[in-house]
């Protein structure tokens, strides 16, 4: 059995009811689609999914029953946000030969200079990056070495070089930056300045307020506090 | 306190929180985030909290990004007032978050005080959270 191989079952009927049935059976909802051709509603193994995803192949096969198995590209898949577990994978036929468009993560790889020896702090700047490549060219993700980054450097997408890829986001986006650390204390600082001049000002906020400005900091303590007596009785 | 500028209505509905976050979900901007594993409204004091616990914690270098924002404001009738006589006055501003919801992320610092600050700032929240790393 080949390494980058999944087998799907197609599957006539949609909806999220029959999606849920699929997903405890330990498979994952998905379609298959071809530039002209109908989209095929499918399923494949959970497991067999996951393995592929790990083996980080970029160009999959996948075998529709009774069919040739054929080559694609996981386009997109779903995910739970709370347990990450993979709802619905979306399958894309790809034609050797012509060019396609996708997106591939970035990974930053080695710890810029600017970082060991100036404590700086290493920013992603765009997580993934939009590329027009052929099909064999498709990488699982673009490693940036970023060693070289002093502080206040930063790498653009017009510095990448991938000969057989074509980056389409704006050549000035930064990929990867490296900026001054923060200090912490003058922050801590601010924070208490600023509640102790909203608690000075307060009294004008409530007049304010009233007027029908938003509501603002402090309020509460006045207006929870001592109940006025005679008022909204009887 | 983080509040927003404008408003277009001073008081809101209550309204109802279903299902899971499908939106900020996935770390974004740094290295570590802390998710939301329960609905709630948080508030703008209970994010300055959690903020400023994250910030002591890692002392320098590193950055933090708050990714929710208290826009919904929370209305409240005086003690010992009688039903009626209209919606009570705006007092505080909330932030809804769904299960699933990233709302905080740091980077720049190593992994174990990542975890810790993320703890000390989970404390501050009204709803259990999880640690959780960018995935590649």
């Amino acid at each position: 059995m080949e390494d980058n191989l999944l087998t799907a079952l197609p599957r006539k009927e949609s909806g999220k009811g029959v999606a849920r049935q699929i997903r405890r059976q330990g498979r994952v909802p998905g379609v298959f689609y071809y530039r002209g051709d109908e989209n095929v509603p499918m399923s494949v193994s959970l497991s067999e999914l996951n393995r592929l995803l790990r083996s980080r192949h970029s160009l999959i096969k996948v075998e529709l029953e009774g069919q040739e198995p054929r080559e694609c590209i996981i386009r997109e898949l779903q995910r739970d946000p709370l347990d990450d577990t993979i709802l619905h994978v979306d399958l894309m036929g790809i034609k050797h030969g012509q060019k396609l468009t996708v997106s591939i993560p970035v990974r930053l790889v080695e710890m810029p200079v600017g970082v060991k020896t100036g404590g700086g702090i290493l920013e992603y700047g765009l997580p993934e990056l939009k590329i027009e490549c052929l099909p064999k060219d498709i990488q699982a993700v673009i490693e940036v070495d970023v060693s070289e980054l002093n502080i206040g450097q930063s790498i653009h997408v017009s510095d990448l070089e991938f000969p057989a890829l074509k980056f389409l986001d704006d050549p000035q986006t930064a990929v990867a930056t490296v900026v001054p650390p923060t200090v912490v204390r003058e922050v801590v600082e601010e924070v208490e300045e600023e509640v102790e001049a909203e608690e000075a000002e307060a009294p004008e906020e409530k007049e304010k307020h009233e007027k029908g400005e938003a509501p603002r900091k402090g309020e509460a303590h006045e207006k929870g506090g001592a109940p006025e007596k005679g008022k909204g009785k009887g | 306190m983080l509040s927003p500028k404008r408003v277009p209505h001073r008081k809101v509905q209550r309204g109802r929180m279903t299902g899971k976050a499908y939106r900020g979900s996935t770390v974004a901007f740094g290295q570590y985030g802390l998710r939301a594993l329960g609905p709630a409204w948080i508030t703008a004091r209970q994010i300055e909290a959690a903020r400023i616990a994250i910030t002591r914690h890692i002392k320098r270098g590193g950055k933090v990004w708050v990714r929710i924002f208290p826009d919904k404001p929370v209305t409240k009738k005086p003690a010992e007032t009688r039903m009626g006589k209209g919606k009570g006055n705006p007092e505080f501003w909330v932030a809804r978050v769904k299960p699933g919801r990233i709302m905080f992320e740091l980077e720049g610092v190593a992994e174990p005080m990542a975890r810790e600050a993320m703890r000390l700032a989970s404390g501050k929240l009204p709803i259990p959270c999880r640690f959780v790393t960018r995935s590649d």
